[in-house]
């Protein structure tokens, strides 16, 4: 019942979905994909009743573009993986942590935990409470008596800090061009 | 450099990755026409989500300095590991994330921990033995003593590491429990005291009307009436709770009760009639906290009503 009540949904916001996937930057194939995926996964699985079931539709579709990007940029760099190797075995870089791997993961871990704490504490607590407990801002802001849009005030400084830290993004080897549109590469 | 307007912009998209988290399908909606805008927007937003994706892996490692409120990190006693550990459900974690608490006992090496409703923690004693609490639990450790522990009230798992010169020592109220490295599961409640063994042995008050109980066996010992009663325990019931399972076989609905209020969290008493009642089955308890309930009521043949102080177990059809 909860689970046709969510299809009727999906039916309904589907061109909106298709709107949304296209905006994020797939091509108009690449987004019916990511739709028939979504779609195949809400009539076979069980899913219980869900609160809000646009929103939750939304966010299933923006995992799955995420994970047709995650997809897309491993087999490209193993196809480059491949061809550096002259025709080798073909090897998974991305499940091996390798010895370089792990010293670039603490590199990467120094330069976040500087970022985090430089920011006073009151941002910092909110940010851990919000980002690793997951709580909803609402109850944040319940919990320690200050309104939500001040919630979203001490996140957005802890995001602002956390995306000007230079960290390494995972998928700078290869970007796979169409599902992520042009990045900003001419930006200096 | 960045002009003003792509800080703007990247400010934007920030609020927004931080809305969407917890937005409804509006909010959604919204966001799409803010890519529609400009394709600037769908590329700094990009960035922002991957920087986020990028961290996640870091956060487990990522140290949180802070307040002095939060007494359960500084307070760590230093001769013994604290772990949180919660439901893999997650649902009862944000509710009770705050519950547990260390007091220190300054003038003893020793110390207490106790547990929150619907709360667990693990204890390391030494290498090879570990305590698992269960919610409302309190105990006392020793700072000094790796081999001696004490179940003030509760519940909890013991893992005890093999050591034949030095036997691990329990306190249960007035009662002693000696092992010498097993798996056992004590529950020490108002008026009795219920230990279970899963492998190796355990000598309950040992030298005072001492009770040996193997791998298997289970005794009960009411504080009130009556000698203490050995029976059989199913070995992968011992301490199954740790796992979210609750595992029966023809205990009274009153215990049932009591380690169902343990596992949610909530205070739950069982109306008197039905409170002898035998129950055998399993319960896996889903981490959905009190809404488990309203499943549960086929299974036990029992109704839940909530009251103001807390719930009560009834006969089925009764209280409509």
């Amino acid at each position: 019942m909860a689970g046709s009540g969510l299809l009727q949904t999906f039916f309904d916001s589907r061109p909106a979905l298709l709107r949304y996937v296209m905006l994020r930057g797939a091509t108009a194939d690449e987004a019916e994909d990511i739709l028939q995926e979504v779609y195949l996964k809400l009539s076979v699985g069980k899913i219980g009743p869900v609160a809000e079931p646009r929103a939750y539709l939304y966010r299933m579709t923006n995992n799955h573009l995420l994970g047709c990007r995650r997809t897309a940029g491993r087999r490209m760099r193993r196809e480059e993986d491949w061809v550096d190797a002259h025709g080798g075995e073909e090897r998974e870089m991305d499940e091996q942590p390798s010895v370089e791997a792990h010293i670039i993961a603490r590199e990467q871990l120094a330069i976040l935990q500087r970022a985090l704490d430089g920011l006073p504490e009151r941002t910092r607590a909110i940010f851990r409470r919000f980002r690793i407990d997951g709580e909803p801002q609402r109850q944040i802001a319940a919990d320690i008596g200050i309104s939500v849009s001040a919630v979203e005030k001490h996140l957005t400084r802890a995001y602002e800090v956390i995306s000007a830290a230079k960290l390494r993004l995972d998928e700078d080897r290869g970007d796979p061009r169409h599902l992520r549109g042009e990045r900003g590469r001419h930006e200096v | 450099m960045r002009s003003e307007a792509q800080n703007s912009v990247r400010a934007r998209a920030i609020e927004w990755h931080i809305r969407l988290r917890d937005g409804d399908g509006a909010t959604w909606d919204a966001f799409a026409g803010w890519l529609a805008e400009n394709p600037r927007h769908a590329e700094i937003y990009d960035e922002i989500e991957r920087i986020d994706l990028a961290i996640e892996p870091l956060l487990p490692d990522v140290i949180f300095r802070e307040a002095a409120n939060d007494t359960d990190m500084s307070l760590d006693p230093p001769a013994s590991r604290v772990r949180r550990w919660v439901f893999a459900g997650g649902a009862l974690a944000a509710s009770i994330a705050a519950a547990i608490v260390i007091i220190p006992q300054f003038t003893t090496s020793r110390y207490d921990i106790v547990t929150g409703p619907g709360e667990r923690e693990i204890v390391t004693l030494d290498a090879g033995t570990q305590v698992m609490l269960n919610g409302s639990t309190r105990m006392t450790f020793d700072r000094k003593d790796p081999r001696f522990a004490s179940l003030v009230a509760g519940e909890a798992l013991f893992e005890v590491r093999n050591d034949g010169t030095r036997p691990f020592t329990l306190e249960v109220g007035d009662n002693r429990i000696e092992d010498v490295g097993t798996i056992f599961n004590v529950v020490h409640d108002a008026d009795e005291v219920r230990v279970a063994v899963a492998e190796g042995r355990v000598l309950y008050n040992p030298g005072k009307g001492e009770v040996s109980l193997d791998a298997g066996q289970a005794l009960v010992d009411s504080l009130s009436a009556g000698p203490v009663r050995v029976t059989r325990a199913s070995i992968g019931s011992v301490g199954a709770w740790q796992k979210g399972r609750l595992v029966y076989t023809g205990e009274p609905l009153s215990q049932v009760a009591t380690d169902l209020g343990r596992a949610l969290g909530v205070r739950l008493t069982v109306a008197p009639s039905i409170a002898g009642r035998p129950f055998s089955g399993a319960i896996a308890i889903d981490g959905s906290g009190p809404d488990q309930f309203r499943r549960l009521m086929p299974a036990l043949n029992v109704t839940f009503e909530a009251g103001p102080n807390g719930w009560t177990m009834k006969p089925a059809g009764a209280g409509r």
